[in-house]
């Protein structure tokens, strides 16, 4: 599992690491890339956790879970990933909708 | 000898109020540092003078890049309770118990980031307001979402090529009256509506054929206008990247905005303002440099 806020940051910033700090583009790279290919070579399913953050940027989802498309293939992810948000459902439709490209 | 210029607030300094008022006179303002010259805030006639005009204020004096390093002055209002308020704003050390007297006003520099996303100070002022409000929960997420938004379109929407050098200016109040907070967010770019990823949203769509631009007729405009929230609110209007990916923030700001969190939810840009509860836009008759957000959290 992985749990952004206590893994990464409980205040996630925006898109770029040139945005500033914690942005969906430094978690893609140091968490969520690695943990990807890890429950890959695993065969196993990963977890992510949205819950207990102070919130989100559309634009950090946007770019972790899209540059994790590309990488690996939408179907390779759709297999793989699945999400909880329990503070607020709407995101998993979110960020599902931003793996399939929509 | 130094040239100064003197501009005189009206009796309503507010962007909300009064916005042609308000725009026209600190667009005067900025027309005195382009000529050179140092301004004389003149707010004698004040009765109003509320954070949206304070906020433009503090940017003006503090942006190097507007004011050009020339000195800004104040004369106070004549009104005893417009005085405190401004006083209450704390921006202005020095205070003279006459009311004509000019006051210089401090330009301490104002501390800023290399980068135009802070999440930290997101994060701490969510902290503070939900202390302040008395929130069972510590977190607010919309109003942690909208800040962030907010933060991260500024350069989205700034003037191609030069990004990053238009400031974001956040201000933070107790609103007495509606036991709430006043949020004013500032950035003195070209305003949303005039920016690079709208207009070339507009060149591009046959819809917009004709496409009038600030100061055209009022009907056709507001059309024009009201057409322009509606794409950004659904996301249509892409950043000037063109990356599929991007355009979100606005989407989101207008979803956080009906939260029953938020009191009232106001954009004004260029010549329009939105009210983003109702989805109603209204036109000014002027054109605001910068794209300002003021709401009130409850």
């Amino acid at each position: 599992m992985l749990k952004i806020s206590e893994d990464f940051s409980d205040a996630p910033g925006a898109r770029f690491e040139a945005d500033g700090p914690d942005s969906g583009e430094e978690f893609f790279k140091r968490l969520l890339k690695p943990r990807f290919e890890e429950a890959a070579r695993q065969d196993r399913l990963l977890l992510v956790d949205l819950d207990d953050t102070f919130g989100y940027a559309s634009s950090f989802l946007s770019e972790a879970f899209s540059s994790l498309e590309e990488e690996f293939g939408v179907e390779n992810v759709k297999a793989r990933v699945r999400i909880k948000s329990d503070d607020d459902p709407d995101l998993i439709d979110f960020v599902n909708e931003i793996i399939e490209g929509n | 000898m130094s040239i100064e210029k003197k501009v005189l607030a009206p009796s309503d300094c507010s962007l909300i109020n009064s916005p042609e008022r308000t725009i026209n006179f600190f667009q005067v303002a900025r027309d005195g540092y382009s000529e050179n010259q140092s301004v004389i805030y003149d707010l004698s006639q004040a009765l109003e003078f509320d954070l949206t005009a304070f906020a433009i204020m503090v940017a003006l004096i503090k942006d190097r890049n507007i004011n050009r390093g020339l000195v800004s002055k104040m004369i106070y209002p004549v009104d005893q309770d417009c005085r405190r308020r401004v006083q209450r704003y704390g921006l202005w050390k020095a205070a003279s118990e006459e009311e004509s007297d000019v006051v210089q006003i401090e330009t301490v520099p104002q501390r800023i980031t290399n980068t135009n996303v802070a999440n930290r100070v997101a994060r701490r002022i969510v902290l503070e307001c939900s202390s302040f409000l008395d929130c069972p929960e510590q977190k607010i997420p919309e109003l942690y979402s909208v800040l962030i938004e907010l933060m991260a379109n500024t350069n989205n929407h700034a003037v191609p090529g030069e990004t990053g050098r238009f400031a974001w200016w956040l201000f933070v109040r107790p609103n007495e009256d509606v036991q709430g907070i006043d949020f004013v967010f500032l950035d003195l770019g070209v305003g949303v509506f005039e920016s690079l990823p709208v207009r070339q949203h507009v060149t591009r769509s046959s819809d917009y054929s004709g496409s009038p631009r600030v100061g055209a007729e009022s009907f056709v405009r507001q059309r024009h206008i009201s057409k322009i929230v509606g794409e950004l609110s659904k996301g249509y209007i892409k950043s000037s990247t063109g990356d599929p990916d991007r355009g979100l923030g606005f989407p989101l700001i207008f979803e956080k905005a009906k939260s029953d969190r938020f009191e009232r939810f106001t954009m004004i840009a260029n010549d329009g303002t939105v009210d983003l509860k109702k989805r109603s836009v209204s036109l000014i008759n002027g054109n605001f440099l910068g794209t300002a957000f003021h709401f009130v959290l409850r």
